[in-house]
């Protein structure tokens, strides 16, 4: 039980103290500063064995068992970083196998036997790590950049992913094979991750890299081509922007440039030949084919005199409702000097349209009534701004006032 | 040799046709063929005429054999003339068609157009719906609808009259941009170097390097 309340107090004191602990690992080689901030975390993860101090003087490393936990959570930090994690790693292995080597020289068989440990721990992290990395450039390249809109910055992204392509691949360049093949020596265990496990990730990394490289460079050319093609549009454009009357002209040219030597059409239609008895086949059939043709009858002129219009009966239009109980608004403030509201007036009247049609038939009318009348009356507007696009707005009743000089 | 695609080809060619892959795959495949090619303009030389491509090879079109030779001189400054004076309206709807395209992308030869994405970015942009309303004034586009979505059609109906875009379904909602794009690209590059504007990006030269 007191195991489980441990470890459950170790889990605790991670989840509390995890900003220090990743500050340490991503940014400080897992090392945590003797500061005032970092006292309690360090207090913590000592007493649960996180971390480990050589000598008070020293300062406090986080244990490998936490490092490794970290490693594999921070995944997606590492595939960003991926070369300098790369370069960390292959020091590490170096420092271990010399400390093997060391060892086994010094006859202290089980020494030698945890640096083999490290070695072959730290060679499983370099493969992973290079995985990983190949990993983030293919995510790139089938990604196009997409989540981009802007092309500029597309290409900018584009062009910082080869940057560090590139100086991958000038890390894996480093690996000297026979450098890799004298540190292994004759020593089984050492040939079997310095000159199998290794290489093997090496080359394997390699070729896919250039192959990143090659179709991230041919993403960039199709960008650059995309980003001039906008240019040119820009810049035309301004041209008629700028100049109201422009017209492209090459009157001033003696030259014609090749680049607009293009023909017009000289293909003429082809006619049947009605001699040639392969063409009064084909003329038949298509004839055949033809809808028939109704002759048209011609209609008999009648004489008759023109009607007198004026001599006809007078229709009358039938009022617009809306219209109608908008001029009797009207009407009704002009009459009473008291405001009212158009939206009170549209629920009492039970018009048949909807509020906007009645506003709008509103304004309208009021816009429209004889000068005089005009003047006698202003509307309010009640409204709010929209969130989205500034300038609009929405109206959610218009009052009719009596007017008091200032017609709106 | 396939004689009856030269002849189709050829008839194309002589029609006034940008053949490209969008518009005539099989024409378009024909000519890629240098061989083919050869015997295409072997025909056309005979009657002064000869075929040329777009400058990123995605279109074939007829030219003159001889630039010199006074005819063509007088033929193409004419025809510059006319093509000059609707290029105004087919550059602004290059910009508002880049300007709706999701990735940013310029219009040419193959891209894929689609009425509802350009809708939809109408709709959250008032100032790329004041840009339609703004084509559909302009002569070439004139158009009396009164909303985005009648204006973006008709717009893309008269693109499509004119073989700028080509028609992907029945409903008419997804167009593929031809080669008349690509040619349109090599003029506006000649106006661009006789009026001398700028349009190199240094950051872009860097990385054209690479």
């Amino acid at each position: 039980m007191a195991r489980l309340d441990d470890a459950a107090d170790g889990l605790k004191s991670l989840a509390t103290h995890h900003g220090p602990v990743l500050d340490a690992y991503l940014n400080h080689r897992g090392t945590l500063h003797d500061t005032e901030e970092n006292q309690a975390a360090i207090k913590a993860l000592l007493k649960h064995h996180l971390a480990w101090q050589l000598d008070p003087d020293e300062p406090v490393q986080l244990s490998r068992a936490l490092t490794t936990t970290l490693s594999a959570v921070t995944r997606s930090y590492r595939m960003s970083s991926a070369n300098v994690v790369i370069g960390h790693l292959w020091s590490e292995i170096e420092e271990a196998i010399n400390g093997y080597q060391e060892a086994k020289k010094r006859g202290a068989e089980e020494d030698s036997l945890t640096y083999l440990g490290i070695a072959f721990e730290y060679g499983q992290q370099l493969i992973e790590g290079l995985t990983e990395s190949i990993a983030m450039f293919s995510h790139h390249i089938s990604s196009g950049f997409t989540h981009i809109h802007n092309l500029d910055l597309r290409a900018r992204e584009n062009r910082k992913m080869i940057d560090r392509a590139t100086e991958f691949n000038n890390i894996l360049s480093t690996f000297d094979y026979q450098d890799l093949q004298a540190k292994a020596g004759r020593d089984p265990d050492l040939r079997r991750l310095l000159r199998k496990a290794i290489p093997k990730a090496l080359e394997a990394c390699r070729k896919e890299l250039i192959y990143a490289i090659d179709r991230l460079t041919d993403m960039l050319h199709t960008f650059n081509r995309q980003q001039r093609k906008s240019r040119l549009i820009d810049s035309v454009l301004g041209l008629y922007q700028n100049q109201e009357t422009y017209t492209a002209n090459i009157d001033d040219l003696d030259e014609i440039p090749q680049v607009l030597n293009r023909a017009e059409a000289i293909m003429v239609s082809a006619k049947a030949d009605i001699r040639n008895p392969d063409h009064e086949d084909a003329l038949a059939e298509i004839v055949h084919k033809l809808p028939p043709i109704v002759p048209v009858e011609e209609e008999a002129h009648k004489e008759e005199p023109v009607k007198n219009a004026l001599e006809g009966e007078t229709e009358l239009l039938p009022v617009d409702p809306i219209r109608t109980a908008v001029l009797d608004a009207v009407s009704l403030v002009q009459e009473t000097s008291q405001s009212i509201s158009a939206y009170e007036v549209y629920q009492v009247l039970e018009l048949e349209c909807e509020p906007e049609l009645w506003f709008m038939t509103l304004v309208n009318e009021v816009y429209g009534l004889p000068d005089i009348d005009r003047k006698s009356i202003c509307l309010d507007f009640l409204e709010r701004r929209d969130g989205t696009f500034r300038g609009n707005y929405w109206v959610s009743d218009i009052v009719i006032n009596p007017a008091s000089g200032v017609v709106v | 040799m396939d004689l009856k695609m030269f002849s189709r080809a050829t008839q194309a060619l002589l029609a006034d046709k940008v053949i490209c892959n969008e518009t005539l795959p099989g024409e378009y495949a024909f000519l890629q063929n240098e061989t083919h090619k050869r015997e295409v303009l072997e025909f056309l030389i005979r009657i002064d005429r000869s075929v040329r491509s777009t400058s990123d090879g995605k279109g074939f079109y007829l030219a003159y054999v001889d630039l010199d030779e006074p005819k063509a001189k007088t033929d193409i400054r004419r025809t510059f003339k006319q093509y000059a004076s609707e290029i105004e309206p087919y550059v602004r709807w290059m910009r508002f068609a880049r300007d709706c395209n999701p990735t940013g992308r310029p219009i040419e030869a193959g891209l894929l157009v689609n009425e509802s994405e350009m809708l939809g970015y109408i709709e959250r942009s008032p100032e790329l719906n004041h840009a339609l309303t703004d084509l559909t004034k302009n002569a070439l586009f004139k158009s009396a609808a009164r909303d985005g979505k009648g204006r973006i059609r008709h717009i893309l109906n008269k693109l499509e009259s004119e073989e700028y875009l080509i028609k992907l379904d029945a409903s008419g909602s997804r167009y593929r941009a031809t080669a008349k794009w690509s040619y349109l690209y090599d003029v506006l590059e000649f106006i661009a170097s006789h009026e001398r504007l700028d349009i190199e990006d240094t950051e872009q030269t860097q990385g054209g390097l690479l």
